[in-house]
């Protein structure tokens, strides 16, 4: 795999994926360097068009956000602090008692080391409060995950197996009552730069609102489409519902802001890695 | 009495699984000799209906594409009746301006599934109650021995192993919308959907009922 590491701003250390690592990232998070890449596929219209696109740096997690980790935020009284929620999200929340997580009680979707689910994107978007940080923008997500060499899925273009992550072939899973996954549980699973379990397992929320494709997107520098908070937003990734097209970087799928089912959890993004060292 | 025509949906055998999204669960087993359907609410005229007397109204046989909120979606051919059919002998002067609200059968362990949706958008989409697919009465786990599609609309939206029709003035939130924030709504969105019968992908540009696929 070609690596174009000296693009970012001195502060990565390493050449190799494994030890991409920079001093000034934050613990558990991968830093992506500045840089353009391929962004979109012709395979669907949604996906489309086909252009570059460019990025400034920014730190992701490695992994989804866990249950271990969304405890902390329950624990700290995220739920009831005002000040992590934007004013819709804060309503949706009162209006529906909502207290934790709509799995949070059921061993097939809580285990300690699952990404949480059952969250809905003011839920994610609290989160990120809580931990400083913030939703990634789908172009961020579709970088950190297919980066510059325009392979198909965050492993390379291998064909999706049964051993490179929790999804369902022909969207019908093999279990009845199906469940998550550790966000271990599949080693080959790791994107161009690092980052784990993109693909499949639970579908991941992003910053953007739904869009029909990216004809909005007139700079291609930094995109991110935003139209109303409570309107449909952009989920990537895939899960373990849905067949291996979702698996691909570029594939594009969309929830309303409301939803809470165990389809979708979430990971974050630093972007002003300035302020936060 | 009801015939219909033997039709097979290609692929039925990688349908997912129908006990996957039905949420209330199949109930055991329905006594046809005692089942019925009750249409309620603000109608001119509410009653019930037998199995039997449904089959003699006017059936509707068609090949229609029902679209999951989970992305997959399968051409089937229903056969059943009209809703408008039923809205018609019940009286509804101004359908415009109210919902329906489907409710189950049921289990006792799970109670029942309920979902309401804009009435007369429904009768436009020519909405059908169904009591056969390919050729065949619904199985236990498919709605038997009725249910409602409103094919404009994903299924978490029209109710399988119907008990109850209740015309209404609130249009108000169903089982999947409370469960796990699902719209109210429930229009079919331009997606990309996986066409069990297909074997592959199609995308979909318009919103509404899936037609020409």
């Amino acid at each position: 795999m070609m690596n174009k590491t000296g693009e970012n701003d001195g502060e990565i250390m390493s050449t190799s994926t494994e030890a991409r690592v920079s001093i000034s990232c934050p613990d558990n998070m991968i830093m992506v360097p500045s840089g353009s890449f391929i962004r979109g596929t012709a395979v669907f219209p949604d996906e489309g068009p086909v252009s570059t696109v460019y990025m400034d740096s920014f730190a992701m997690d490695i992994f989804p956000v866990t249950n271990d980790q969304f405890a902390l935020f329950i624990d700290s009284g995220g739920y009831d602090n005002s000040t992590l929620w934007s004013g819709h999200g804060w309503e949706y929340i009162r209006r529906n008692a909502i207290r934790f997580p709509n799995y949070w009680h059921d061993p097939r979707w809580n285990q300690g080391d699952h990404p949480v689910t059952g969250i809905c994107w003011w839920e994610a978007m609290a989160y990120a409060s809580f931990a400083g940080k913030m939703l990634p923008t789908e172009a961020q997500w579709e970088y950190a995950c297919r980066g510059t060499d325009g392979r198909t899925y965050p492993w390379g273009n291998d064909e999706p197996t049964l051993v490179h992550a929790n999804y369902a072939p022909g969207c019908d899973p093999a279990e009845l009552k199906r469940s998550s996954t550790a966000i271990d549980a599949y080693p080959r699973n790791k994107s161009y730069f690092g980052c784990s379990d993109m693909a499949g397992n639970l579908a991941e929320w992003c910053l953007d609102n739904a869009s029909p494709d990216y004809s909005y997107d007139l700079t291609h520098h930094n995109p991110v489409y935003i139209t109303r908070e409570d309107d449909y937003h952009i989920a990537r990734g895939g899960c373990g519902l849905h067949n291996e097209t979702y698996l691909r970087c570029s594939s594009r799928d969309n929830y309303p802001a409301t939803v809470r089912d165990n389809l979708i959890g979430f990971r974050c993004v630093v972007n002003d890695l300035a302020k936060w060292k | 009495m009801s015939t219909c025509i033997a039709v097979t949906t290609p692929n039925i055998h990688k349908k997912p699984s129908s006990l996957r999204y039905y949420q209330d669960g199949p109930p055991q087993s329905v006594d046809l000799n005692k089942w019925q359907l009750l249409l309620t609410g603000l109608v001119s005229g509410g009653r019930s209906f037998s199995y039997a007397e449904i089959l003699k109204l006017p059936q509707i046989e068609e090949s229609r594409r029902m679209v999951c909120v989970c992305n997959w979606s399968i051409r089937r051919t229903w056969k059943g009746v009209l809703l408008s059919t039923l809205i018609e002998i019940a009286g509804v002067p101004s359908p415009e301006k109210l919902c329906l609200k489907q409710t189950s059968i049921g289990t006792p362990e799970k109670g029942v599934y309920e979902a309401t949706i804009p009435l007369a958008d429904a009768m436009a989409r020519r909405a059908l109650l169904i009591h056969s697919v390919d050729g065949k009465p619904l199985k236990l786990e498919g709605g038997f021995p009725l249910r409602l599609l409103d094919f404009g609309l994903y299924g978490y939206k029209s109710v399988k192993g119907l008990s109850k029709l209740e015309v209404t003035d609130q249009y108000a939130l169903g089982e999947w919308e409370r469960r796990a924030g699902y719209d109210l709504d429930g229009t079919i969105r331009p997606k990309k959907y996986w066409g069990v019968d297909l074997g592959t992908w199609c995308f979909v540009n318009q919103p509404g009922e899936v037609k020409g696929i």
